[in-house]
């Protein structure tokens, strides 16, 4: 799990682009100036999806490294790098929510501009 | 000290290098009279052997663990009054009307061994104190 | 993301191992000692299930990670078999426990370490 779990975080943060603010559906009822018909099925609900999937994906991560601390501390885990990679990747994916955050509130900031 | 930490995990590994020290000053004193067949007590040298007690960190402490956590102290200092080996020497100064003199009933191989021993367990109470130190090292790091 | 929930059952891990450390220190220090019998350090299961519930409720006492000793034993080690002058300390076996221990307090003063340091990130970082 170690190893591959920061190799997939990886691969997730680079998906979550502001660029992509354009395609969001998802809680923006009113965006005049964007073509809705211009943009096919599966760029619009695509974004949507990978966004809470990453988000998703790093909080179970998260939980799951927490609870293997929890393991290794009250002495039922002996894996030591395993907990130690853990811990590293709980406070990887609170950066990497909060990053996502970040980038959701950018996107939502550029997108009100060009409405006003 | 109320509580079991780092500071009482020193203490109690101090005693044990302490004592060590002292049964090996004690072990020098024996082998340096192996041979001494006239003591300022008249007869010869007898051989002085530690003997080690257990003494509890805070016999009325509310913690358990405190209570059960003992230093090592050297309780008292014993004298064997075995008799020493007799050799027949009628030269010798210190022989009786017989010829033969008491020698000192110390055993220079058991003492080399007993010295053997202290000294390991002397190291040993060292590499406690080097992890007594790393744990107080790693605990200080959390705020850097 | 329990940050705060997994800081508490690390630091009170920390403060059984040192505690444990306090017991082999005092095993190694009698290694010569007439009549000692090895001692270790037992977490006591049950107590643990019922920690584990009243810090879900959030009790002060239990966030601050008082560290007391109500869950944990002192008893004598009865792997520990005994010598001809009643002493049971085996010199090799307690200095490998006296090493693994000091491994798992480290490791957890580390994740401690970042635990803290993942909510002050999350502190300096709110919008």
């Amino acid at each position: 799990m170690s190893g591959q779990g920061i190799e997939a975080i990886g691969q997730q943060l680079r998906m979550v682009r502001p660029e992509d603010a354009s395609n969001i559906r998802d809680g923006f009822d009113q965006v005049p100036g964007i073509d809705e018909g211009s943009l096919s099925e599966t760029e619009q609900v695509g974004f949507s999806d990978a966004l809470t999937a990453a988000v998703d994906d790093a909080a179970t991560r998260g939980h799951d490294a927490h609870e293997m601390m929890k393991d290794f501390a009250a002495g039922r885990l002996d894996d030591l790098h395993g907990t130690m990679i853990a811990s590293e990747e709980a406070g990887i994916s609170v950066k990497l929510v909060g990053s996502i955050r970040d980038k959701l509130l950018d996107a939502f900031q550029e997108l009100w501009r060009i409405n006003v | 000290m109320s509580v079991p930490g780092i500071f009482s995990a020193l203490e109690v590994a101090g005693s044990g290098l302490t004592a060590e020290r002292g049964r090996m000053n004690v072990i020098a004193s024996n082998l340096a009279n192996a041979r001494t067949t006239r003591t300022a007590e008249g007869g010869p040298y007898k051989r002085l052997d530690p003997v080690f007690e257990a003494k509890s960190l805070a016999p009325n402490a509310f913690d358990p663990v405190m209570r059960n956590v003992h230093k090592v102290e050297i309780g008292r200092v014993e004298r064997s009054d075995e008799p020493g080996q007799l050799i027949y020497d009628p030269e010798h100064p210190d022989a009786d009307e017989a010829g033969y003199v008491e020698m000192p009933n110390v055993n220079v191989v058991t003492e080399m061994v007993n010295l053997m021993t202290a000294s390991r367990a002397y190291e040993a109470g060292v590499t406690s104190i080097e992890s007594i130190k790393s744990m107080a090292s790693a605990a200080l790091r959390i705020g850097r | 993301m329990d940050i705060i929930g997994t800081i508490s059952p690390l630091t009170q891990a920390m403060d059984f191992h040192l505690a444990r450390q306090n017991l082999l220190t005092a095993n190694l220090a009698h290694v010569d000692t007439p009549g000692f019998r090895a001692r270790e350090l037992y977490r006591v299961d049950g107590f643990g299930g019922a920690l584990e519930v009243a810090m879900q409720a959030t009790d002060e006492r239990h966030i601050a990670g008082s560290g007391s000793s109500a869950e944990w034993k002192v008893d004598i080690d009865p792997h520990a078999s005994v010598g001809p002058n009643g002493n049971s300390v085996d010199l090799d076996r307690e200095a490998v426990k006296v090493a693994s221990n000091n491994l798992r307090y480290d490791a957890l003063s580390t994740m401690v370490k970042g635990s803290l340091q993942g909510l002050r990130w999350a502190a300096q970082n709110g919008r």
